[in-house]
């Protein structure tokens, strides 16, 4: 169906990243063709095992395989900061699916989201 | 990633056979043939003579007369000439055809054409194996059918209709009967008296034969013609005018009958290739085979994935040439209307395989496409958040 770029191809096959148990944040799901779970562990406010599980296509599979790569050692707000647009240009990813790039940066919100409610139940306490 | 790809997409389309080349090229050396079968001048009578005895061949696979052969372009004009073309041709009888959800779309957009000609059309839904009972094709019937069609093998999932039974209730009811044996064809016997089949599509290309080239089969002693489709030019009397390309007519007549001559050795031969295709393959966690386990093509494995996209699973496979439920489907991205029809959910039906097998894949093709199949599901499985139960 699709002319996939090299760099869909490069970053599909990636191992399975098994990510961190800190924190956790998912977007989408099995009825919506696109189902992304982001994990990570912090350390001094920076992101460490960065992992993901993705039921999606391999342009969304390589795309998050890119982020996890990118975000690792980040300081946590890196999460709010993807770029979907820049994505679809990196992997040359076709107009109608810049949807389900919206549902991988849902799920790194809702990741960083995850970060912030432990963060005020620890201030809390 | 890289190397040689397997080619298990028999059902879509299969190399040509060295065989049949070589008496195609006998029509395609200037020296050696050419003519026009319509002219009446040496040249003619020869390419006449080729083109009548390919049209034995066919018969002779199918029994029946060679006279009842019309040359097509292939399956999808052969499925189109006879349901359309028998429908009006029986107008005066009645308008209602009878034929089956899971049909090629050759089929089921020739009914959807009659729809809007006046005619109404039933569409059966088969069970969940994807059968249709000859019980059930009778019961549809009525005083104004016309027609029923209902295809042997089915292209996507292999699933075997009986035939035999469907063939009897419809004569039984004097209605026209019939069969798109497009993948069916050497593959499992056929006997167009026997089984009381009055119209019969078939074609080359799907068992080692040439693309491009089609047999719509007729009983004459049934139904003599056809309301043609095409004008012009007067030949196969008028039912399917055109210069008749002799190259392409030898070549289908040879590739039956190499069939019928190989068809006692290759369908065990093939049979065992699928049983250990799926043999390779059915352990996989949340594998399920499609279409009824038993009533089936020798040559047609096709199989869902629980917990897996179906685009990342054909992407996946790059190493094997496969097709995603249907090849006819692969080009629209929709999930297969069969699948679907037989109860799939969308997401079982986009990540559906089907295999085939032919006359040149080997134990050790189907060895490495059940390893890499079998990779890639896991593969995909363990980056999936579905829980797809072992």
């Amino acid at each position: 169906m699709y002319n996939y770029s090299d760099a869909v191809a490069e970053y599909f096959l990636r191992p399975p990243l098994a990510g961190g148990s800190e924190l956790r944040g998912e977007a989408g799901s099995l009825a919506r063709g696109t189902w992304v779970c982001v994990s990570a562990d912090t350390q001094d406010g920076n992101l460490h095992n960065m992992g993901f599980r993705a039921f999606a296509c391999p342009h969304i599979i390589a795309a998050c395989n890119w982020v996890m790569e990118r975000l690792e050692g980040c300081p946590v707000g890196a999460l709010c900061e993807v770029e979907p647009e820049a994505l679809q240009t990196r992997f040359d990813i076709p107009v109608e699916k810049a949807g389900k790039l919206l549902i991988l940066k849902d799920a790194l919100l809702a990741c960083y989201e995850d970060y912030q409610q432990r963060a005020e139940r620890r201030s809390a306490s | 990633m890289t190397g040689e790809v397997i080619y298990l997409d028999y059902a879509a389309s299969s190399p040509v056979d060295p065989r049949v080349r070589e008496q195609m090229d006998r029509w395609l050396d200037n020296r050696s043939g050419f003519g026009n079968p319509s002219s009446t001048h040496r040249f003619g009578v020869r390419a006449a003579a080729a083109v009548d005895e390919a049209a034995a061949a066919v018969a002779a696979l199918v029994n029946a007369v060679p006279a009842g052969v019309v040359w097509t372009s292939g399956a999808t004009e052969s499925d189109n000439l006879a349901i359309i073309g028998a429908a009006q041709f029986r107008r005066m009888r009645g308008q209602h055809v009878v034929s089956v959800l899971t049909e090629h779309k050759a089929v089921l957009e020739s009914c959807a054409y009659l729809e809007t000609q006046g005619f109404e059309v039933t569409l059966l839904q088969p069970d969940e194996s994807g059968l249709v009972s000859p019980e059930e094709v009778a019961a549809a019937l009525r005083p104004d059918t016309v027609l029923v069609s209902v295809m042997h093998a089915n292209n996507e999932i292999g699933v075997v209709q009986d035939i035999g039974e469907i063939g009897e209730k419809c004569r039984q009811h004097d209605v026209l009967f019939h069969v798109d044996a497009a993948q069916s064809a050497g593959k499992l016997p056929i006997d167009m008296r026997a089984q009381q089949i009055d119209l019969l599509s078939l074609n080359a290309h799907k068992a080692c034969g040439p693309q491009g080239i089609g047999a719509l089969v007729l009983d004459t002693g049934r139904i003599r013609r056809v309301e043609p489709q095409l004008f012009g030019g007067g030949q196969q009397r008028g039912v399917r005018p055109g210069t008749l390309p002799v190259h392409q007519i030898v070549g289908m007549g040879t590739t039956m009958q190499l069939l019928a001559e190989c068809m006692a050795e290759e369908v065990p031969r093939l049979t065992a290739l699928r049983e250990r295709l799926w043999e390779g393959i059915r352990s996989l966690p949340g594998i399920v085979m499609n279409g009824h386990p038993d009533q089936r093509l020798c040559s047609i494995l096709n199989v869902s994935v629980d917990g897996v996209d179906g685009e990342s699973l054909r992407f996946a496979l790059n190493d094997l040439a496969v097709a995603s439920g249907s090849a006819c489907n692969s080009s629209n991205g929709e999930p297969s209307y069969v699948l679907r029809s037989l109860g799939r959910t969308d997401q079982q039906a986009e990540a559906s395989i089907r295999f085939s097998v032919g006359r040149f894949s080997t134990g050790a093709e189907v060895d490495q496409a059940a390893h890499s199949f079998g990779a890639a599901v896991e593969f995909l499985q363990s980056l999936s958040p579905v829980s797809v139960a072992g």
